[in-house]
């Protein structure tokens, strides 16, 4: 559910309701800061049938929006209600994402599928798929993606999720990718652009679909910064043992970053937790961790100099350096747009790994 | 410029059972937390907790469990699921285990007590809290604090404290910041009378130290609307108590006297000192005379101490903060005075 929201709360132009009670609205409200509507389910909704709510929440919510979207929660979902039927003459989308189907991954799949996006075929753009709200580098992956389409000659073109609520119906057929566990919208996947290496992959690939991609001056600027991490990282080893660390997050993210580590802090990845079930592609020590106690054992068991991961992991090794990969992130302000993706992604990932293990404060 | 904190279209009701039950349960020190309900609900609820304990240094994150109820127990029941996850919470061996009912598991009809009645080597507390179908934020917590009750009553009695008399805090707001600062308070004034906090149910206590309730002297709850809860505890026959914690100058002294009655001690002494407290309190915030405020809802307390520094109340004035919940005790009202002199 909490999945489902983040997704369709992005889009400008697309009003979002809850169709649940207030404890399970407060949270996505909570983490996002955005307006969001709910039908406030009592127990008595729940056995008379919350269809009455859920048109009067929809009308409130309608005028602010060109479109409304219902996320259904798990209650009414085991009830069965006929929230179609009931909704049937509003300009609705109804996004059945009980809590129990899944993860917060399951939700955004679901909330894009139901908005049915509409390919372009005419499009000349490159869209930018894996945004989503919860992601902590969803904004500063945008930026990054949009930046580097722009430096190769590309023009960035509809995301999911994200934009205008009818940028939906115009969907790029070709798309790079900036968190592969919210990769859910239409289009070919050129790949995404986690570490250096994805970001040559990717636009190589986008250059051979696409004759007006340039991808030279994105090799160029890898070059570069690949030769200052590889700078930075040198003169930091030659102070300090190379860093064992504990990574946890999506598998994607996780897998990518113990590479980036790997290669220029020669680190000893002693553990990568996933959480979205997305065994990390490699031959890491890969653990499933949507589950604290695991985490605590995998984080016993590592005995990690450095950790990688969400307040969770941070609370549990308090003096441990830390740099955050997941959410919840917790307890410090991060106000501008950090991306993962991307040259900037690797240059920050780096950035903040040398910071940590050295003591450095942020600026 | 907008400096607003919270989403704008909040919800009339008062949330979850789960989050009150929860604020409960994860207080027990050596508890062990089994959320019987999908795997997000219990994140939600860690995640907010984390985001509370971030603000008190070396507080410890609660072992909190989940069965992870899916698809396939909504349609099949997921008794199994909780029998599973009641396993591996006895294999932590904590002093009890709290299994908190959610939505899912109260609209597909699990009976978790059935469940429960197999585990015999640690106790089991079934919180029957139903998610929201249960009603908001304060039935749980309060449902909570029943189930921890008749626990209570079923453990052995463990020594008394020091002071003789037992007085157990009934209800503390766990997730309020200043929570132990409170308690502290407490303690200060109490000391007064040369008695102690000898329970505090529940926050930060083991299991066993809940056998002390059913020999509580006095019971001094968190707010009044606790005491339809304290009515079923297993105390003895007219076990006095006071129905809210201290508030404002004279709701302090007023505490002091409540306390000396219930317990049968002149409590004269200790008020006199507390006057002599409160004054030299105000007298730190003597540049406030005079000065025009406005108090949101004006209630009585904060009136009380506006008045009693020379302050004028009218809703031309400079509005100033009020804390929800209000301070307690007299040391409370330093922190507020300090940001009264700070919006003047």
């Amino acid at each position: 559910m909490v999945g489902a929201v983040a997704a369709l709360s992005s889009y400008e132009g697309l009003g979002v309701v809850v169709h649940g009670s207030s404890g399970c609205w407060f949270y996505p409200s909570s983490l996002l800061r955005v307006d969001i509507g709910c039908t406030d389910l009592s127990s008595e909704d729940a056995i008379l049938g919350g269809e009455a709510r859920v048109r009067a929440a929809v009308r409130e919510v309608l005028p602010r929006h060109r479109r409304v979207a219902v996320v259904n929660t798990c209650v009414p979902a085991i009830a069965g209600e006929d929230l179609a039927g009931a909704l049937h003459d509003l300009p609705v989308v109804i996004v059945d994402a009980p809590g129990f189907l899944g993860g917060t991954w399951t939700g955004h799949e679901r909330a894009i599928h139901a908005l049915k996006p509409g390919l372009d075929a005419g499009s000349t753009g490159v869209g930018i798929d894996g945004l989503n709200p919860l992601d902590p580098f969803a904004r500063g992956n945008l930026h990054e993606c949009e930046r580097l389409l722009r430096l190769a000659g590309a023009t960035p073109g509809p995301r999911f999720a994200g934009g205008r609520v009818e940028s939906i119906e115009e969907a790029s057929p070709l798309t790079v990718v900036a968190n592969p566990a919210y990769a859910a919208g239409p289009g070919m996947r050129a790949g995404d652009l986690l570490g250096l290496d994805r970001v040559r992959e990717t636009f190589a690939r986008l250059a051979a679909l696409d004759d007006r991609v340039d991808p030279g001056p994105v090799e160029t600027e890898c070059d570069v910064a690949d030769e200052r991490c590889v700078r930075a990282c040198d003169k930091f080893l030659s102070r300090h043992d190379p860093p064992r660390a504990a990574l946890f997050g999506e598998g994607a993210y996780v897998g990518a970053v113990a590479l980036l580590l790997e290669r220029y802090l020669g680190a000893d990845c002693a553990v990568l937790g996933y959480r979205d079930g997305v065994n990390p592609p490699g031959r890491w020590n890969a653990v499933r961790a949507d589950d604290l106690r695991r985490v605590e054992d995998a984080l016993v068991a590592a005995e990690p100099d450095l950790v990688l991961g969400s307040s969770f992991e941070q609370r549990l090794r308090p003096s441990t350096p830390f740099v955050p990969l997941a959410p919840p992130i917790r307890g410090r302000w991060r106000l501008a747009a950090a991306p993962l993706a991307g040259i900037e992604g690797t240059l920050g990932l780096i950035e903040a790994v040398l910071n940590a293990c050295a003591g450095v404060a942020a600026p | 410029m907008s400096s607003s904190h919270s989403p704008s279209n909040t919800p009339s009701s008062d949330g979850c059972t789960l989050a009150g039950a929860l604020s409960v349960a994860t207080a027990v020190a050596d508890g062990v937390t089994l959320v019987h309900g999908p795997a997000g609900c219990a994140h939600h609820h860690v995640s907010l907790l984390l985001t509370t304990l971030l603000d008190t240094p070396g507080a410890r994150l609660p072992t909190l469990l989940s069965d992870d109820l899916g698809e396939r127990e909504v349609i099949f029941g997921g008794e199994a699921a909780l029998d599973e996850a009641l396993d591996e919470a006895v294999a932590l061996s904590p002093g009890s285990i709290a299994v908190i009912q959610t939505c899912v598991a109260d609209a597909i009809g699990d009976d978790c007590a059935a469940v429960a009645s197999r585990i015999r080597s640690v106790p089991v507390v079934v919180v029957k809290s139903g998610g929201f179908l249960g009603g908001g934020f304060h039935e749980g917590e309060r449902e909570a604090l029943r189930a921890y009750a008749g626990l209570a009553a079923r453990l052995p009695a463990p020594p008394e404290p020091d002071e003789g008399a037992v007085i157990a805090l009934v209800g503390e707001k766990n997730l309020e910041y200043g929570a132990d600062r409170h308690a502290d308070e407490l303690g200060r004034l109490l000391g007064r009378l040369d008695l102690g906090i000898g329970l505090r149910f529940v926050r930060g206590v083991p299991t066993a130290s809940f056998g002390l309730l059913p020999r509580a002297d006095l019971l001094v709850l968190r707010e009044p609307s606790l005491g339809a809860v304290a009515d079923r505890f297993p105390v003895r026959p007219r076990t006095p108590r006071v129905d809210g914690f201290p508030v404002g100058l004279s709701g302090t002294l007023g505490f002091l006297g409540a306390v000396g009655q219930a317990l049968d001690r002149d409590a004269t002494a200790a008020r006199e000192a507390e006057i002599e407290h409160q004054e030299t309190l105000l007298a730190r915030f003597g540049g406030l005379s005079g000065a025009r405020i406005r108090l949101p809802g004006s209630p009585p307390w904060a009136v009380e101490l506006a008045e009693t520094l020379g302050m004028k109340v009218d809703g031309a004035g400079v509005p100033v903060p009020l804390p929800d919940p209000a301070p307690v005790g007299t040391d409370g009202l330093a922190r507020l005075l300090v940001r009264w002199r700070r919006a003047l």
